[in-house]
């Protein structure tokens, strides 16, 4: 009985709006096209911007790695690519240390690509010296067959901002930075050296990195970022052949490490607290740095020796 | 006599003539001697830093006793200076010297490897200099000295009683951590391999 009264009386509210609301309706038509189009614009860029948040949160918060076999020496396994990024000096000589001290660097990458700024002739004799090193360790078990192609390379990019370039040209030098590793992550990059198929005829492209190192040049600020580009769109955004490979199911997912300078004591550096959110893992390496609580950051004692 | 070394490096980035300064004091100079040094090896850098080595070198000369005392210097050397610290390790005890260094970590670690007694002095030129922390905290933990461009007398002391406890770099794995093999075993966790 209840419910049949408010139903009535509702109706009689509505009744009495009826005229007080035609005038409201006549007034939509009223409205500029301009305006509608305003409204339009406004509600799909809010859906775009909703779309592009939920596929970043969900390319950002991935788990840990899927476990797989770790390569073992002379079996046959699928390739694995480490990407790593060197830069100025420290940068350089700290990374090549810490690489360095891994065991078994050449088996459980069967490839590594440097990348180096343009103009930072050092790192790249560095990176080329490091690998001979790598290369006499392993020749002295002579299992390095005759023949074999260079399992590195060496990449140059253009440099993303000098030092004292103006504020003005830096946008312009740091798109022209992110083109030239997007190209490196997309194995298009000329400086690449072109693996052969197996008939000898075509060119493959290299896989997109498993793994990317770096600690700390502006450069892996770009890498980094080059590869969430590449990862926001997903398989289009790789070259077919990427895709099909073996390794796109396990690998070339781009999971990056990020290593603070031994330098760094107390406070982290500029690419640190860029890169913080946008990469799997961060290490530092004074115990004071990961005390402060911002989290990722883990300490797990000093790296470089 | 026994050839006691102090070397001194500025660095290869930015230069340090400050340093190059306050290492040939008189007072400086005087104080090494007494300690029992016999030769002081200064990089000093750009050319700029090489006019001040010259310049000060030539002032010594003429107020101090400096016979059997060597001051000797270079502007930079491509194949690092590792050649210049080992000659400081000497080959005993007595002979062991010292290196006196621009506070960059690269050759803060050259020098804890080879293992001599290190006195680090930022460079307080540099604005927002986070060497100055990369310093402090290593003098703490008794692996270096900390050096002061306006007292550096004062460091000669300090070294030799460093020498008597000081610490090898790097300190040793506790073996009880979950990444025993540092680096290489996170980096096989983001490839989803088993750690051994």
């Amino acid at each position: 009985m209840e419910e049949d009264h408010y139903y009535r009386e509702d109706k009689a509210t509505q009744a009495s709006l009826q005229p007080s609301l035609r005038p409201t309706n006549s007034l939509l038509p009223n409205l500029s096209s301009t305006s509608h189009f305003l409204i339009l614009m406004i509600t799909l860029t809010l859906i775009l911007l909703g779309i592009i948040w939920f596929r970043l949160v969900s390319i950002l918060s991935r788990g840990p790695a899927k476990p797989r076999p770790r390569p073992r020496h002379g079996l046959p396994s699928p390739p694995t690519h480490l990407l790593i990024i060197l830069g100025s000096g420290g940068h350089t000589a700290e990374m090549l240390n810490m690489l360095s001290q891994t065991p078994n660097l050449p088996d459980d990458f069967t490839y590594r690509t440097y990348v180096v700024s343009s103009g930072d002739a050092f790192s790249a004799l560095k990176a080329h010296e490091f690998e001979q090193s790598l290369l006499a360790n392993v020749g002295s078990l002579s299992s390095i067959p005759d023949g074999t192609e260079p399992n590195y390379d060496v990449v140059t990019v253009h440099r993303a901002r000098k030092v004292h370039q103006s504020i003005l040209t830096t946008p312009i030098s740091s798109l022209r930075c992110l083109w030239d590793c997007i190209a490196v992550l997309r194995g298009t990059h000329p400086d690449l050296s072109a693996k052969k198929s197996l008939d000898g005829r075509r060119r493959l492209r290299r896989p997109a990195p498993d793994l990317i190192l770096t600690n700390g040049p502006g450069t892996g600020v770009i890498v980094i970022l080059a590869s969430i580009v590449l990862r926001f769109f997903g398989d289009a955004a790789l070259l077919p052949e990427q895709r099909s490979s073996s390794s796109a199911q396990t690998g070339g997912q781009m999971r990056s490490i990020f290593i603070e300078s031994w330098a760094r004591v107390r406070t982290l550096s500029l690419s640190g607290r860029l890169l913080r959110p946008f990469v799997d893992r961060f290490i530092v390496q004074w115990p004071q740095l990961a005390e402060t609580g911002a989290s990722k950051v883990e300490y797990i004692g000093p790296l470089v020796t | 006599m026994a050839d006691k070394r102090c070397f001194v490096t500025i660095g290869a980035t930015a230069s340090f003539n400050g340093l190059v300064k306050a290492v040939l004091e008189p007072e400086f100079i005087t104080e090494l001697q007494r300690a029992g040094y016999s030769h002081l090896r200064v990089q000093y850098g750009d050319h700029e830093g090489e006019e001040i080595f010259k310049a000060k070198k030539a002032q010594l000369r003429e107020t101090l006793v400096v016979d059997g005392f060597n001051i000797t210097g270079f502007g930079f050397n491509k194949a690092g200076l590792r050649e210049e610290m080992v000659a400081v390790k000497g080959h005993s005890i007595e002979s062991e010297g010292m290196i006196i260094s621009h506070a960059g970590s690269g050759s803060i670690l050259d020098g804890l490897r080879v293992g001599v007694p290190l006195v680090v002095v930022p460079n307080t030129d540099l604005l927002h200099n986070h060497q100055v922390e990369l310093a402090e905290v290593l003098a703490e933990q008794q692996y270096v000295v900390y050096g002061k461009l306006d007292d550096l007398p004062a460091a000669i002391e300090d070294v030799e009683k460093l020498r008597r406890r000081m610490r090898d770099w790097p300190p040793l794995r506790s073996g009880e951590e979950k990444y025993k093999h540092g680096l290489a075993d996170v980096m096989a966790e983001e490839m989803g391999w088993q750690i051994d």
